[in-house]
């Protein structure tokens, strides 16, 4: 230390010199200083690179169905996973019934529902994002066919999101820049402002996005992904629940928007899309899958969802050792939805079902979605769900409660800690396209020959029948039906019930399970049990806005019911 | 030019600091009970890791004073000028698994264990920090009378925005020596001294605290894993809450008071009445900001609390005697502090607003007594989340529909900082025996006992004495709720009748006055004459006897009055004995 205090010249001088180096002559101020860890908004949009860095992270901000938050209140991450919403169906059951979709099944639906909180901020936390980067691109400079496709992924991120908000809770507050915290207490837009909305924001993403990329970008968002969500946009507008006065034209649109999408099917279209041959393997192969049309990615070691969701839904199969929390019980009213190989209902009495062997037979897949007596399973461990086999010990909590488990997105090449299974959570694939389009169609013209066409498409990719010759509302049951078995545990059921108004219908049927005994002779005799009885309210075909937000936002209403 | 002085400093320190933690083996060796010799254990591979650290402040200060008499007119004045800046970067590295005990570097580690995974750990990091403040004092007296000051602080801050970082923080007092004024000249018999005096001043803070250093400017963070695209995992650049609008937060002190002396020093008086309001307090707005928003919030400049007070000190003295003198002084502090504004959500209950209570209130649901009997079960007839039955607590139901719920949650009382502190201290010496005590107390304080303080058999733990009161059927009438071996969040008792979890003990039954008196501290002690002392060679000798935490007077279970984590979980107040021989030759 250098301390100067002394008569003289000396002490006028120094002292000038410090006043003046104090007072500050620098050309960047000394207190401006920058974080080592972090970059301003002012440097991210300086190169694209770094825009590119921002836009990756909104992809990886979008929830996904493995890993919906089961409790709340707050930041309650360690409960993702932890059930599905295809256990809040008549298709699964959730092992814990203290879960949030066991609440649900017994008609109770209170305004501050897990998934319901989360559907609501997570999907504005992308929202957000989404918003912030498209205000801030145009002004980056780089290449401009770049800027545009990267804008064009926000908008479809947005437009995503914005549809998953509006088919949980109707019309929700359109935030479509990211503004003050104040901004946003803003009331609710109509249901129709919504689509309009989302259906604009896909054309123009559409406009701006390639079909296809290259190997290094695959899972961005392409063309066909902004056009497969308008289709499905327009086919909700259409359903029941949105379409009281049964608008036909609405119908139409859905049907056209679905066409859009298939002009990029197996030819006559132009061949980037189409479906995948193995309808197990297809929910596994990431890459060159034509079927998947958008997907939230996943990729070992570290981008998977949080807390190891994923095994919670495993069954629990002892020495397979996977992290397996057997959380997922598939019910006997989905094993009962799957056709025989013929073609035929099990209702059927000609159908050839024996409910003694009950598995013989049967539409191909539900031997790839669902674990039954006899499948087999990871490490060739052949499931045993008779009393006392391998995978139901009644002393284990884990044991499933309806006898069946989770195979569908289930990779059995992949087990233990470190080799867990990274296969991608699939948002829009052909086939729903598929049968997105034979239901509008349906209801649009009635069963024409495209209605079969397309219907059939995927029957036949897993072995079905053709279907033929029949009427209009005979053909809407059995494309409700293919939609139930084809897209079973996608999250595809929760809504579809609720848009075609059947809650009160499906999910008020108690749930059956399957109780096998093996008899001493080394045959089965099987029962089918009820399991639990359900219930349903036809207002819960909209959900509860999250009650922290009708707090926090004065000028939010409250869905009716609620 | 007289009086005025000049200094300037400079001053470099520069901090290094390294560490480093060579994890070797040791050998244990275990007879072995079957062969009888003594067995190794299995070697154990090191691990070193090192750190360094270094860090240089480079601080500039002027300083100009000026101090002068005129007469009876004193007059002072300074300017201070200082700058400080403090880069520091720090850096380490580990390795673990060597394979033997000779080398204690790095680099002769292994990077990766025997199965290929990377086991070695690399870290680093460089921060800045700077400050720079400029502050001038004005001082003038005028003949002992009449005192004044003013000031005024100029700060700067690295955390604020450019635009916001510079605060200016004026303060001022005034002082009247009364009895030096002539017509007081009558009373100085009686009156040895009084002083009336009065301040008013601002102070800023910008301490954020590390997580928030960087608020005002829009930061993305790095993210090195965020997402996969054609099967490779790439980086990611976060947004994080940003107020490009936070400044300081502000404390404005109004003090006025007045001290006085009579009869020679053997009673004095000190009083003073103080008010502070905290401005621009920096706090989220969670309750108010809907989630639609889409982004984390930033702290705001928009909280408001006030405290306000006054304390008293009252001593007196006497000297009879040579041989015996007595001292006794008595001080009282009485403060109530109260939060002004709150970000509470605008439908908040009235009855469950923070906004008008003091800080840190206990919240939640009113215990109206225990359910003695079937028929004031009947009478209850609320909905609760939990089962309430015989013996259980019942709650007020605010709004009276008919359940308990979270519309029903409410202020409950104060909590655990005290309105009333007193103390009373005071000694004796007669014929060199002294007695010397301090009793400490305070009182309108609450605490909430929880978990094991409150909960029987809580976290598989024991039943506290009081609980021998409990209701039971042949004791109806006992004090506490029926005895359970359910101590979680599951029952009627210990948690909130319903709604999200917001914590056992959520109910007022459970929340007690932690009024207290202390004896604090008894002193005895004889001093020897120095008469004696010189046949012995000694100067002094003094034998004492103190005790401290002798006694506390309180009505609260379980906890000390004294501590503030009601769950019983903290290291209890001792007392202490101490006996003792003070020699000097």
């Amino acid at each position: 230390m250098i301390t100067c205090m002394n008569t003289g010249k000396i002490k006028w001088i120094v002292g000038v010199l410090l006043i003046v180096a104090t007072a500050g002559s620098c050309k960047r101020d000394l207190l401006d200083i920058y974080p080592s860890n972090a970059l301003s908004d002012l440097t991210v949009f300086t190169d694209l690179q770094f825009a590119n860095r921002f836009l990756n992270n909104i992809y990886g901000t979008m929830p996904n169905g493995f890993a919906r938050r089961d409790q709340n209140p707050g930041d309650a991450n360690w409960s993702r996973g932890m059930t599905a919403l295809a256990e809040a169906t008549d298709d699964a059951e959730a092992n814990n019934l203290a879960g949030s979709t066991h609440g649900l099944n017994q008609g109770v639906l209170p305004t501050t529902w897990a998934y319901a909180d989360d559907f609501w901020a997570q999907n504005y936390a992308v929202i957000r994002k989404a918003n912030l980067f498209m205000e801030k691109i145009d002004a980056a400079p780089g290449d401009a066919t770049l800027k545009k496709r990267m804008k064009a992924e926000a908008q479809f991120l947005r437009a995503f999101c914005f549809q998953e908000l509006i088919k949980c809770f109707g019309g929700v507050p359109l935030m479509l820049s990211a503004g003050t915290p104040d901004e946003a207490i803003i009331a609710r837009n109509t249901y129709e402002e919504c689509v309009n909305q989302i259906v604009k924001d896909c054309d123009e993403a559409a406009a701006a996005l390639p079909a296809v990329y290259p190997a290094n970008e695959l899972g961005r968002a392409t063309k066909v992904s902004a056009l497969a969500l308008k289709a499905r946009t327009l086919l909700y507008f259409a359903s029941p629940l949105n379409n009281t006065g049964n608008t036909i034209t609405r119908w139409q649109n859905a049907a056209a928007a679905c066409r859009a999408v298939m002009a990029f099917g197996p030819p006559p279209g132009s061949g980037e899309h189409g479906l995948y041959a193995d309808y197990y393997r297809l929910f596994l192969d990431k890459s060159g899958n034509k079927e998947v049309i958008f997907a939230r990615k996943f990729q070992n070691p570290n981008v998977n969802p949080s807390d190891g969701a994923r095994p919670k839904w495993y069954m629990s199969v002892p020495g397979v050792g996977d992290g397996a929390w057997g959380g997922f019980s598939p019910t006997q009213n989905l094993v009962d939805a799957y056709e025989m190989k013929n073609g035929k209902p099990i209702s059927d009495v000609t159908s050839g079902y024996d409910s003694q062997d009950p598995y013989k037979d049967r539409d191909s897949r539900l031997d790839k979605s669902v674990l039954h007596q006899g499948s087999k399973y990871k490490m060739g461990i052949i499931i045993e769900t008779f009393r006392g086999g391998n995978t139901n010990n009644t002393n284990r909590l884990d044991s499933s409660k309806t006898g069946y488990g989770l195979l569908k997105m289930v990779d059995t090449s992949k087990y233990g800690a470190a080799g867990g299974a990274d296969n991608d959570w699939i948002f829009l694939r052909y086939a729903e396209v598929l049968l997105n389009y034979a239901e509008a169609q349906n209801e649009a013209v009635g069963p024409d020959a495209s209605v079969y066409d397309a219907l059939n498409q995927v029957r036949t990719r897993s072995g079905q029948p053709a279907l033929s010759g029949l009427s209009q509302n005979d053909l809407r049951e059995r494309i409700r039906n293919e939609r139930r078995v084809e897209l079973s545990f996608e999250e595809h059921r929760f809504f579809d019930v609720r848009r075609w108004k059947q809650g009160s219908f499906y999910f008020r049927e108690p749930i059956r399970k399957v109780q096998i005994t093996r008899n001493s002779n080394g045959t089965f005799t099987y029962n089918y049990p009820k399991w639990e009885d359900r219930d349903y309210k036809e207002h819960q075909n909209i959900l509860p806005i999250p009650q922290s937000e009708i707090d926090r936002n004065a000028k939010l209403t409250q869905n009716p019911g609620y | 030019m007289k009086g005025l002085s000049l200094k300037g400093v400079l001053a470099y320190d520069k901090r290094l600091n390294y560490g480093k933690r060579w994890t070797d083996n040791v050998y244990v060796y275990t007879k072995n009970t079957t062969t009888g010799n003594f067995d190794r254990s299995p070697y154990q591979n090191p691990g070193l890791a090192e750190n360094y650290f270094q860090e240089s402040q480079t601080e500039i200060q002027g300083h100009l004073n000026y101090t002068n008499k005129f007469g009876k007119h004193g007059v002072s004045a300074l300017v201070l000028l200082l700058q400080q800046e403090r880069p520091q970067n720090r850096f380490n590295a580990s390795r673990s698994g060597y394979e033997f005990s000779l080398f204690d570097v790095l680099s002769q580690g292994p990077a990766t264990n025997a199965a290929g995974t990377i086991t070695e750990t690399i870290g680093g990091g460089k921060e800045r920090f700077a400050l720079r403040s400029a502050a001038a004092r004005i001082n003038y007296d005028y003949d002992n009378k009449y005192m004044f000051q003013a000031s005024l602080r100029r700060d700067q801050s690295e955390n604020f925005a450019p635009d916001v970082r510079t605060g200016y923080f004026p303060a001022f007092s005034l002082g009247w020596v009364v009895s030096n004024e002539a017509f007081m000249e009558s009373t100085s018999g009686v009156l040895d001294y009084l002083k009336l005096k009065g301040s008013w001043g601002k102070l800023g803070n910008d301490a954020l605290g590390e997580d928030i250093r960087f608020l005002y400017l829009s930061r993305y963070g790095t993210v090195n894993q965020t997402y996969a695209f054609g099967g490779a995992i790439v980086p990611g650049l976060n947004p994080t809450a940003a107020n490009p609008f936070v400044t300081w937060e502000t404390s404005t002190k109004t003090d006025i008071g007045l001290e006085a002396r009579f009869l020679k020093g053997m009673f004095g008086v000190e009083f003073d009445f103080f008010n502070e309001d905290r401005n621009d307090i920096l706090a989220t707005r969670f309750a108010q900001i809907p989630a639609s928003f889409g982004g984390p919030l930033p702290a705001e400049n928009i909280g408001e609390t006030n405290n306000r007070g006054i304390e008293l000190t009252l001593t007196h003295d006497k000297r009879v005697s040579n041989s015996f003198s007595y001292n006794l002084k008595g001080n009282l502090t009485l403060t109530k502090n109260k939060i002004e504004y709150a970000a509470e959500a605008t439908n908040v209950p009235d009855a469950f607003r923070v906004a008008g209570h003091s800080i840190a209130s206990y919240y939640g649901y009113k215990a109206i007594g225990i359910i003695r009997d079937s028929a004031t079960l009947k009478g209850y007839g609320k909905a609760t989340a939990f089962p309430a039955g015989l013996g259980d607590i019942m709650y007020e139901d605010v709004n009276n529909d008919g359940k308990i719920d979270n519309a029903d949650r409410q202020w409950l009382s104060g909590g655990a900082i005290p309105e009333v502190v007193y103390g009373i201290s005071g000694g004796v010496n007669f014929r060199g025996i002294e007695l010397n005590f301090l009793f400490q107390g305070a009182t309108r304080v609450h605490q909430q006992l929880t978990n094991n303080a409150g909960f029987a058999f809580f976290n598989g733990g024991r039943v506290t004495a009081e609980w021998r009161d409990r209701w039971t059927l042949d004791n109806p009438n006992g004090k506490y709720p029926r005895l359970s071996t359910n101590a979680t969040a599951t029952t009627n008792n210990y948690q909130i009748p319903a709604g999200p979890a917001y914590g056992l003990g959520g109910n007022s039954f459970w929340i007690e006055d932690a009024s207290y008196l202390r004896i604090k501290n008894v002193e005895i002690a004889y001093t020897f004459k120095p008469a004696i002392l010189s046949r012995i060679g000694a100067s002094q000798l003094r034998v004492y006897a103190t005790g401290q935490n002798l006694a506390t007077f309180t009505k609260l279970h379980n906890v000390d009055p004294e501590n503030t984590n009601a769950n019983g979980w903290y290291y209890p107040v001792q007392a202490v004995y101490n006996f003792g021989l003070n020699i000097q030759f």
